[in-house]
């Protein structure tokens, strides 16, 4: 059975993501940010088997080993990790810039918190039965080539900091045998600003089943790194 | 007289900018008095954050990050009421040429890389914002950021002009934002 551990599992596109590869028989370790939140509960029930939901905060190298330890416990290699877990933020305007050290933070979650949990789950995921798969969740946010916000700084720049963090991890680590995925999963209905966006384009489940189909199959052209959409659309760094 | 503020990373490269800059008329701006010429010097403290497989110090990353990348925009968004004339002011960074991400196989380098990429971000969202009222900008790619040369290349190129006809957006090279190192090449963000 493959096994896989996903980041900021509670809710959105991390849930969605969760249910998906249970439906497809994969063991789930859900990473748990919220323990007040019912969802991931819910999704026990019906997979108490397959689903271990472990308490994970990425902006902490404390809890990040902490949930290493757990993982390490049950399984004795791990075949994917999905860095999923973010948070958004906006520090306005150039003229008036507000809650600028909110950008700490997001930098901290989005940027730094993939670099934690690869180095921390290096050893289950370095292993010769490992699928060795490193995915990321982007955003078209953090493209620098094709960038049209004026304003909010923070959160792109958070993205562009992933973009670049996943590149120089490929650049180490691809010729050890691991491989990657950097996604954009589009315009989604999410709660990444703490509360559900009802405007996006897409209900998490549907980007969730875009990814894993990106996420679990082969790519002919491994050997480079892409930022990809839900759509299957290539975006420029 | 014009005036130039040099903020950012103090070091060879500052020191540089300031002596031709003053050779070239330039005088270095003090508060109250209008400016022309704004130049970031983007540069991290290197760290030994080289491979995933070593303990990386994410304490110091986040450090780096507040006192480079959110500075940055902290000082510019000070500094942008001070500017003489708009429709002259002109905005110019430095940043390490390892700051590309499609070029990040290229050269060598730590996780402080993740920083510069981030601050090259903040520059074109600053682009889209300010270049409409005016403002124009530079973005000088450095190979070294220790070597003094460079300065005499980065103010050379911050101090040109690039074409611009208000008729047509596509023969004005000022309307776009590009990272160039001292041989006027483009490098890919």
């Amino acid at each position: 059975m493959r096994s896989v551990l996903i980041t900021g599992a509670d809710r959105g596109l991390g849930f969605g993501l969760t249910e998906v590869f249970l439906k497809a028989g994969w063991l789930v370790f859900a990473g748990q940010y919220m323990p007040e939140w019912p969802e991931l509960d819910g999704l026990k029930k019906l997979f108490p088997e397959n689903l271990h939901i472990v308490s994970l905060d990425v902006s902490q190298w404390d809890s990040v080993k902490s949930c290493y330890h757990v993982v390490s416990e049950k399984i004795t290699h791990l075949d994917m990790l999905i860095c999923n877990a973010g948070i958004s933020g906006s520090a306005g305007d150039i003229f008036s810039l507000e809650d600028l050290d909110k950008g700490v933070n997001i930098f901290n979650v989005n940027s730094l918190g993939p670099l934690r949990m690869v180095q921390a789950f290096l050893p289950l995921l370095d292993k010769q039965d490992s699928m060795k798969r490193l995915c990321f969740i982007s955003s078209e946010a953090g493209s620098i080539s094709v960038c049209h916000r004026s304003e909010g700084f923070i959160y792109p720049m958070s993205k562009t900091a992933l973009n670049m963090g996943v590149k120089l991890l490929f650049k180490e680590l691809y010729p050890k045998g691991f491989t990657f995925r950097l996604y954009h999963p589009g315009w989604v209905r999410s709660y990444m600003s703490g509360k559900k966006n009802t405007q996006g384009k897409f209900e998490p489940i549907e980007t969730a089943t875009s990814a894993f189909e990106q996420f679990t199959t082969h790519n002919p052209r491994e050997d480079v790194l892409y930022l990809v959409d839900n759509e299957y659309v290539t975006w420029p760094f | 007289m014009k005036t130039v503020y040099i903020s950012g990373a103090d070091g060879s490269l500052s020191k540089g900018l300031a002596e031709y800059l003053t050779q070239k008329g330039y005088q270095i701006w003090k508060p109250g008095h209008p400016l022309d010429l704004f130049i970031y010097i983007i540069k991290p403290e290197v760290s030994n954050n080289k491979s995933i497989k070593e303990p990386l110090d994410y304490v110091y990353l986040l450090k780096e990050y507040e006192n480079t990348a959110l500075e940055m925009l902290k000082t510019v968004s000070e500094t942008l009421p001070t500017f003489r004339d708009k429709e002259k002011a002109r905005l110019c960074f430095i940043n390490s040429i390892d700051s590309s991400i499609n070029r990040a196989n290229d050269f060598d380098g730590g996780y402080e890389r993740i920083i510069k990429a981030a601050c090259n971000m903040a520059i074109r969202t600053m682009f889209n914002r300010l270049r409409p009222m005016g403002y124009t900008f530079r973005v000088y790619a450095a190979y070294d950021m220790d070597d003094p040369n460079e300065a005499k290349y980065a103010a050379e190129y911050f101090l040109a002009n690039r074409s611009f006809e208000k008729e047509s957006y596509e023969h004005s090279d000022e309307n776009r934002l590009v990272m160039r190192d001292k041989f006027e090449q483009e490098i890919p963000w």
